[in-house]
C-alpha cells in the first residue's frame, strides 16, 4: 500500500483527474524509423518517430497521460487482447483478420508497399516483373506485416526479419533478391542507401490505424474524435510532412478514409482459408528444415567435439590449452549471440578481410548449422573427455602389450568403449539441440518454430496451429529418445 | 618341474635394472637370468617391486638404469620407440584384472592383434584365435562378451590373447589373485599346459605351493632387490637368507 501515495502525488502533480490511470501504448521500438525508435541525444537516447509525435498530440486532445510500453511488433494484437496495454499503434496494418480480433480507429496514415532492389539489378523492374522473371526469388520483409502475407499469397519465398535494417542489409549483401516493406520504412532506410534503389511505384495500399480492445468502445470513440480533429486542423498533416511521409495519396485519400469498407487490401489474407490442409504442408516443410538443421549441426558438434576432447587429453600443452579455451568460450556465450554474429557479423568481417564473397554462402542455414554446431561441440567435447577418461588405463596397456600403436589402441579399443559411456548424455544433448534449433528463427531461417510463428500470426490461430506444431516436435523427439534407450540397452547387454 | 627346453640360451636377462618413481626407488639394481623355456616365479612382500619389474619387461614402464634382454636382443634404459614395439611383440602380458576388451567377444579379443597388428586376414586371425581358445578350454565361449564370463573364464581368454602374437616370453602378474580356489586351479592348469610349449615364463605369484610345483626357479624380491634366487624347491624348502625365511614363514602361516 505504501507505493500508492507517491503515485497519487505524481498523478495529482500532472493535473490529471484521479482515477484516470495513464493509457498504456503498446509499441515496438526495435521496429525502427520512422514509426517509433531511439535516437542518440546528448549522453543518452530519446524516443522519436511520427507515431511519437501523434501520441504527443493525442495526449493533448484526450487530456490523459499516455505511457510507452515496449512490446514485440508481431505480438501487438495478442498483447492487446490480453490487455497488456490499452492501445496499439506501431504501423499496425488494418487487415480483416485483425479486425476480427481487435477494434481499429480511422486511419492516421495510408501505407503502400515499396519493392526495393540492389542498385543496377537487371533482372526485374517492379513487383509483377519480379514474380514473372524470378519464380524462385527470395524476398525479405518483416515478420507479421501485410507485406509478408502478400508475398506468401503470391507464393514467393519469404525471409521474415524482426526489423527492417537487417533485411535491407541482407539485400545489399546479396542474400536476398529484393525487399518488400511498407513505404515509410523504405523511405527511412533504403532511399538514401547508395547500394539500393526503389523498384517500381508503391502499390497494395492499406491503412495504419490505432487498435484497441474490442470491448473498449469509449476509448475507440475518443481516439476517433481526436484523429478527426487532427485531420481537420492540419496537425496530422504537419506531423507527416515533417517526417517526409505526406504524399499525393494521403492528400487525396486520408481525409475520407474510414476504418474499413471502402477498399480492401490487395492480396489480403482474408481471401485465404486457414484450414488444416493449408498449413500442415507448410509446417511439415518447416519440420524438414528443423530435422536437417539438427542432423547437420549435431554431426558437426560430434566430430568437432571429439577433436577438441582429443586435443585436450592427448595434445601438447599449448594445443590442449586452446581446447580448454574453446570449451570455456563456447559454453560461456549465448547461442543466440553466436547466431547473430555468424549471420550478420561474419560477412562484415569477411569483407574487411577482402573476402567479399563470403556473404553469399553464409545463408541462414549455414550460419545456424555453424552456430549450433560450434556451441554444442563444447558440450560434446566435455562428454567425450569424461568418457575417454573413464576407460581404465589398463585398457591402453593391454593394447600396448599386444603391439598396438597408440592410434590403433585409441580407435579400436578406447574410443569404442568411451562412445558407449557417452551415448546417454549425448542423446540428451541431441534432443536438447533438436529443440534449440528454434533459435535459428531469429536469423530468418524458416524452420518449424518460425513457420509456426508466421502461420499463427497470419491466421491468429495461436492455439490450433500451436498444438499441431507441438505434436510435430514430439513426434520427432520421442522416437529419438526411444531409439537411444534401445541402443543403450543393446550395448549394455554386450558387456 | 624342469622340462626339456626346445630352445637353448637366454630367455630373459635382466642386468642392473634400476627404476625410480620421482625420488622413490622401486627397483635397485635387479639382475636375474631366466633360461629359455623355463619358468621363474617372483615372490616377495607387497611393494617389493615384483609388478614393476614385470611392467619394465613388458615395456610399460621406462627405467633409469640397466638392461633387459629378451632372447638375443638387449634393451637399455634409453630405448627408442621402435625397440619398445619390438619388446612388446616378443612378450605377452597377463594382468591380475584381465583387461579384456569389454566391447569385443572372446574371439575378437584374441584375434584383434593378429588381425590389426600382425596383418592376418580375417579368416586366418579367426582360425588362430579359435585354436588358442581351444587350448585354454574356452572355444565353447568364443562368441561370449567378457561381461558374461566368470573371472576364471576371463583369465583363460586373457591367456589366449597374450599368446596371440606368438611371444617368446609370457609375463603373468598375479593372474590368480582375484579368483576363487576352484577357478584358480583351472587357470593354473592352463599355465602348466603352456609351459610344455617351451615358452619362457616369468610370473608374480602369492601361490607358494604352485610356485614350488610349477616353477623351475624362484626369486624373492624385497625392497627393490633380489634377496635370494635359486632352484624353486630348494629356495622354498630350505631358504638360505633370513629375509626369505621371514617372508615364507609369514605367507605359509
Amino acid at each position: 500500500m505504501a507505493g500508492v501515495w507517491p503515485l497519487a502525488i505524481l498523478v495529482g502533480a500532472l493535473g490529471l483527474a484521479p482515477g484516470e490511470a495513464p493509457l498504456r501504448w503498446g509499441c515496438d521500438e526495435e521496429g525502427g524509423a520512422p514509426y517509433c525508435f531511439k535516437r542518440p541525444s546528448g549522453d543518452g537516447f530519446e524516443r522519436v518517430g511520427f507515431e511519437v509525435d501523434i501520441v504527443l498530440e493525442l495526449r493533448k486532445r484526450l487530456g490523459r497521460a499516455i505511457e510507452f510500453t515496449q512490446y514485440p511488433f508481431d505480438n501487438l494484437v495478442p498483447g492487446l487482447k490480453k490487455r497488456d496495454f490499452d492501445l496499439a499503434m506501431n504501423g499496425l496494418e488494418v487487415t480483416p483478420d485483425r479486425r476480427r480480433e481487435v477494434a481499429f480507429t480511422r486511419p492516421y496514415y495510408l501505407y503502400r508497399q515499396q519493392l526495393v532492389r540492389r542498385k543496377g539489378e537487371g533482372r526485374f523492374r517492379d513487383y509483377p516483373d519480379l514474380l514473372k522473371a524470378l519464380p524462385r526469388a527470395r524476398v525479405g520483409t518483416m515478420d507479421g506485416t501485410a507485406a509478408e502475407r502478400l508475398l506468401a499469397a503470391d507464393g514467393v519465398e519469404v525471409a521474415g526479419y524482426p526489423a527492417p535494417t537487417e533485411s535491407y542489409r541482407d539485400l545489399a549483401l546479396g542474400r536476398l533478391d529484393a525487399v518488400l516493406l511498407d513505404l515509410p520504412m523504405a523511405i527511412s532506410y533504403a532511399r538514401n542507401d547508395p547500394a539500393l534503389e526503389f523498384a517500381g511505384d508503391p502499390f497494395a495500399p492499406g491503412r495504419y490505424a490505432i487498435a484497441v480492445h474490442p470491448d473498449d468502445h469509449p476509448l475507440l470513440e475518443r481516439l476517433n474524435l481526436a484523429i478527426d480533429g487532427m485531420i481537420a486542423d492540419g496537425a496530422l498533416k504537419a506531423i507527416l510532412v515533417r517526417w517526409g511521409l505526406w504524399d499525393d495519396f494521403q492528400e487525396t485519400r486520408l481525409a475520407s478514409a474510414t476504418s474499413g469498407g471502402d477498399w480492401e487490401l490487395e492480396g489480403d489474407s482474408d481471401a485465404l482459408d486457414w484450414t488444416l490442409s493449408r498449413y500442415i504442408p507448410l509446417l511439415l516443410e518447416g519440420a524438414l528444415v528443423t530435422v536437417q538443421l539438427t542432423a547437420c549441426s549435431f554431426a558437426l558438434a560430434m566430430s568437432l567435439g571429439l577433436l577438441v576432447a582429443m586435443a585436450r587429453l592427448y595434445a601438447p600443452p599449448p594445443i590442449a590449452a586452446l581446447a580448454v579455451a574453446y570449451v570455456e568460450f563456447f559454453r560461456g556465450i549465448p547461442v543466440l549471440l553466436l547466431l547473430f554474429f555468424l549471420y550478420f557479423g561474419l560477412p562484415a568481417v569477411a569483407e574487411g578481410a577482402g573476402w567479399g564473397g563470403a556473404a553469399g554462402w553464409i545463408t541462414p542455414f549455414v550460419a545456424a548449422t555453424l552456430g549450433l554446431g560450434l556451441n554444442y561441440a563444447a558440450y560434446e567435447a566435455e562428454i567425450y573427455r569424461a568418457s575417454l577418461q573413464a576407460v581404465p588405463r589398463g585398457q591402453w596397456e593391454a593394447a600396448a602389450c599386444l603391439g598396438m600403436p597408440r592410434r590403433l589402441a585409441f580407435t579400436h579399443v578406447v574410443l569404442p568403449q568411451a562412445l558407449r559411456t557417452a551415448l546417454p548424455p549425448m542423446t540428451g544433448d541431441l534432443v536438447a539441440l533438436f529443440k534449440d534449433t528454434s533459435i535459428a528463427s531469429a536469423i530468418a531461417l524458416v524452420e518449424l518454430n518460425k513457420q509456426y510463428q508466421i502461420l499463427a500470426k497470419s491466421s491468429l490461430k495461436f492455439v490450433e496451429i500451436g498444438l499441431v506444431t507441438a505434436a510435430l516436435y514430439l513426434a520427432l523427439s520421442l522416437p529419438l529418445g526411444y531409439l537411444s534407450r534401445r541402443l543403450e540397452r543393446a550395448w549394455s547387454r554386450q558387456q | 618341474m624342469t622340462t626339456a627346453s626346445p630352445r637353448s640360451g637366454i630367455g630373459i636377462g635382466i642386468n642392473g635394472l634400476a627404476k625410480r618413481f620421482a625420488d622413490r626407488i622401486v627397483l635397485d639394481g635387479v639382475s636375474l637370468d631366466v633360461p629359455a623355456g623355463s619358468t621363474m616365479a617372483l615372490i616377495g612382500p607387497s611393494g617389493g617391486g615384483k609388478s614393476t619389474l614385470l611392467r619394465c619387461l613388458a615395456g610399460l614402464e621406462p627405467f633409469q638404469q640397466g638392461t633387459v634382454a629378451i632372447g638375443e636382443r638387449t634393451l637399455s634404459a634409453d630405448a627408442n620407440r621402435q625397440s619398445l614395439g619390438w619388446l612388446r611383440l616378443s612378450v605377452g602380458m597377463i594382468f591380475q584384472d584381465y583387461q579384456l576388451f569389454p566391447h569385443m567377444s572372446a574371439l575378437a579379443n584374441v584375434s584383434a592383434a593378429p588381425r590389426w597388428v600382425g596383418g592376418l586376414s580375417a579368416a586366418a586371425a579367426r582360425d588362430l584365435a579359435m585354436d588358442l581358445l581351444r587350448k585354454v578350454g574356452m572355444d565353447g565361449h568364443a562368441a561370449a562378451f567378457p561381461g558374461s564370463l566368470s573371472g576364471g573364464q576371463k583369465q583363460r581368454v586373457a591367456i589366449a590373447r597374450a599368446l596371440a602374437m606368438g611371444p617368446r616370453v609370457l609375463l603373468c602378474d598375479e593372474i590368480t589373485a582375484a579368483l576363487d580356489p576352484e577357478t584358480k586351479s583351472d587357470v593354473l592348469a592352463v599355465l602348466e599346459e603352456i609351459q610344455r610349449d617351451g615358452l619362457t615364463i616369468m610370473m608374480v605369484t602369492h601361490e607358494i605351493g604352485f610356485a614350488r610345483r610349477a616353477a623351475d626357479r624362484v626369486a624373492l624380491l624385497a625392497d627393490g632387490r633380489v634377496a635370494e634366487t635359486g632352484d624353486a624347491r630348494e629356495v622354498i624348502d630350505r631358504p638360505s637368507s633370513e629375509r626369505t625365511s621371514r617372508f615364507l614363514a609369514k605367507v605359509m602361516g
